[in-house]
C-alpha cells in the first residue's frame, strides 16, 4: 500500500519525450528516499543537481564506491549551488537496500527508489552508473559517463572525470565543452 | 505448512544478489596446434562456457556491458594478433537497452607466431569478462599452457576451430 501511495504521489513527469536530451527540460519527479521520505527534483530548484543512476549489485558502481569516486566529488562540489541525488531503478530492490548501501558506504546524499523505472526511462538512463547534471534552469546540462575509465584500469591521475570537469566549468563561469558522453556500466535493471 | 512455505521462500527465494557471487562462466585455453613451428602462424583461443540465461560481451558491447578481454604473453616471445570475434548476438534488455555478445559457448581466438627458436612455448592468457543476466558479475582468470616446438606442425582442436572459423 505504501508503495502504491508512493507511486500515486510520484512521477509528475512533464517531459513527454521518451528520452530527454542534453539542454532539454529535466523530467520532474518525486521519489522515496532510503527512509521512505519523498524527495522531489523541485526541492532543489535554482541549483545544479547531479543525478547518479546506481545499482548496488553492479560491479561498476561497486568499484566507484570502493574508490570513493562519488564521495570525493560530493565532498568537493556540494553546497549552496550544487546538490547530489542517487536514483536506483533496479526493479527487484527496495528502500531497505538503499539504506543498507547508504550505511555501508556512509553516503551523504539521498538514494531514491524508482522501483517501476518510470523516472529512469524518462531520463533515458541506460547504465549504472549513468550521470546527469541539471542546471538551475531545470535543463539537462550534462549526461553520460562518470569518467573515461570504463575498465577501471587507469591511474586516478590519468582519468578525466566528466562531472568534475563540468562542475569546475560552473565554478569558473566558463562553458563546459563536454555536455554528452557515452555512459558505461551494467544496463539499468528495469522490470521486463 | 505456512511456516514451511515461508522457510522455503526465505532459503531459496532470495534475490541472487544476496547469495554468494555467482560464477556463470568457465574459460579454458584452446590451441589449434599440439606442436608449433618457429615463425609459422597458429591460433591461441579461449573457449567460454556460459550458463543458460547469462551472456558475455562482444568487442563493441552496445550501450551497456564490457568487451571481453584476452591478454596474451609467452615465453619465449611470440607475436599475437587482435582477437578474431565470431558473429555476436544482439540482446534487447528491459528499457530498450541494446547489448551485443555471446550466450551458451564461444571461442575467441588470436593469431600467434613464435619469434625465437625454442624446444617449447609457454603461453599465459589473462582473461576478463563481464557476465550479465538479472545481475552482472565481473570474472577473470589466468590460463597457462605449454606447447611443443618442432620442425613439423601437429594439429589440435580442429573441430572447435573449424566451427568458429566459419562464424567470423
Amino acid at each position: 500500500m505504501k508503495y502504491i501511495n508512493c507511486l500515486c504521489l510520484s512521477l509528475m513527469l512533464f517531459c513527454s519525450q521518451a528520452f530527454c536530451e542534453t539542454s532539454k527540460a529535466a523530467p520532474q519527479f518525486s521519489l522515496p528516499d532510503e527512509n521512505g521520505q519523498m524527495v522531489s527534483l523541485s526541492d532543489y530548484k535554482g541549483r545544479y543537481v547531479v543525478i547518479e543512476w546506481m545499482n548496488p549489485d553492479c560491479p561498476f558502481v561497486q568499484r566507484h564506491y570502493q574508490e570513493q569516486t562519488m564521495a570525493n566529488l560530493y565532498n568537493k562540489y556540494h553546497g549552496e549551488n550544487v546538490a547530489w541525488i542517487a536514483i536506483n531503478s533496479t526493479h527487484y530492490m527496495s528502500e531497505a537496500d538503499n539504506l543498507k548501501w547508504k550505511e555501508k558506504y556512509k553516503v551523504a546524499y539521498p538514494i531514491l527508489m524508482d522501483k517501476d523505472g518510470a523516472v529512469g526511462k524518462s531520463y533515458g538512463a541506460k547504465t549504472t552508473p549513468h550521470m546527469f547534471v541539471i542546471n538551475p534552469f531545470g535543463e539537462i546540462a550534462y549526461q553520460g559517463a562518470i569518467d573515461n575509465d570504463k575498465r577501471g584500469s587507469m591511474e586516478l591521475s590519468e582519468r578525466t572525470n566528466y562531472i568534475a570537469t563540468f562542475l569546475d566549468s560552473v565554478n569558473t563561469n566558463s562553458t563546459s565543452e563536454v555536455s554528452k558522453t557515452d555512459p558505461y556500466g551494467c544496463s539499468v535493471k528495469y522490470a521486463g | 505448512m505456512k511456516l514451511l512455505t515461508l522457510l522455503i521462500i526465505f532459503c531459496f527465494g532470495l534475490p541472487v544478489s544476496l547469495h554468494a557471487k555467482p560464477e556463470p562462466v568457465k574459460a579454458r585455453l584452446v590451441l589449434d596446434r599440439a606442436q608449433v613451428v618457429e615463425n609459422k602462424a597458429f591460433h591461441v583461443g579461449v573457449f567460454f562456457e556460459i550458463e543458460p540465461g547469462w551472456h558475455i560481451y562482444w568487442k563493441d558491447p552496445g550501450v551497456a556491458g564490457l568487451a571481453t578481454e584476452i591478454k596474451l604473453t609467452s615465453s619465449p616471445e611470440a607475436a599475437f594478433t587482435e582477437i578474431y570475434w565470431p558473429e555476436f548476438k544482439t540482446f534487447i534488455q528491459p528499457g530498450e537497452i541494446e547489448g551485443r555478445g555471446y550466450e551458451g559457448e564461444v571461442l575467441l581466438y588470436r593469431g600467434a607466431r613464435l619469434l625465437k627458436p625454442s624446444e617449447n612455448l609457454s603461453i599465459k592468457a589473462d582473461v576478463s569478462w563481464l557476465a550479465c543476466n538479472e545481475v552482472c558479475v565481473l570474472g577473470k582468470t589466468r590460463l597457462v599452457e605449454s606447447v611443443a616446438v618442432g620442425s613439423e606442425e601437429k594439429l589440435a582442436n580442429t573441430e572447435v576451430y573449424n566451427q568458429y572459423k566459419g562464424k567470423l
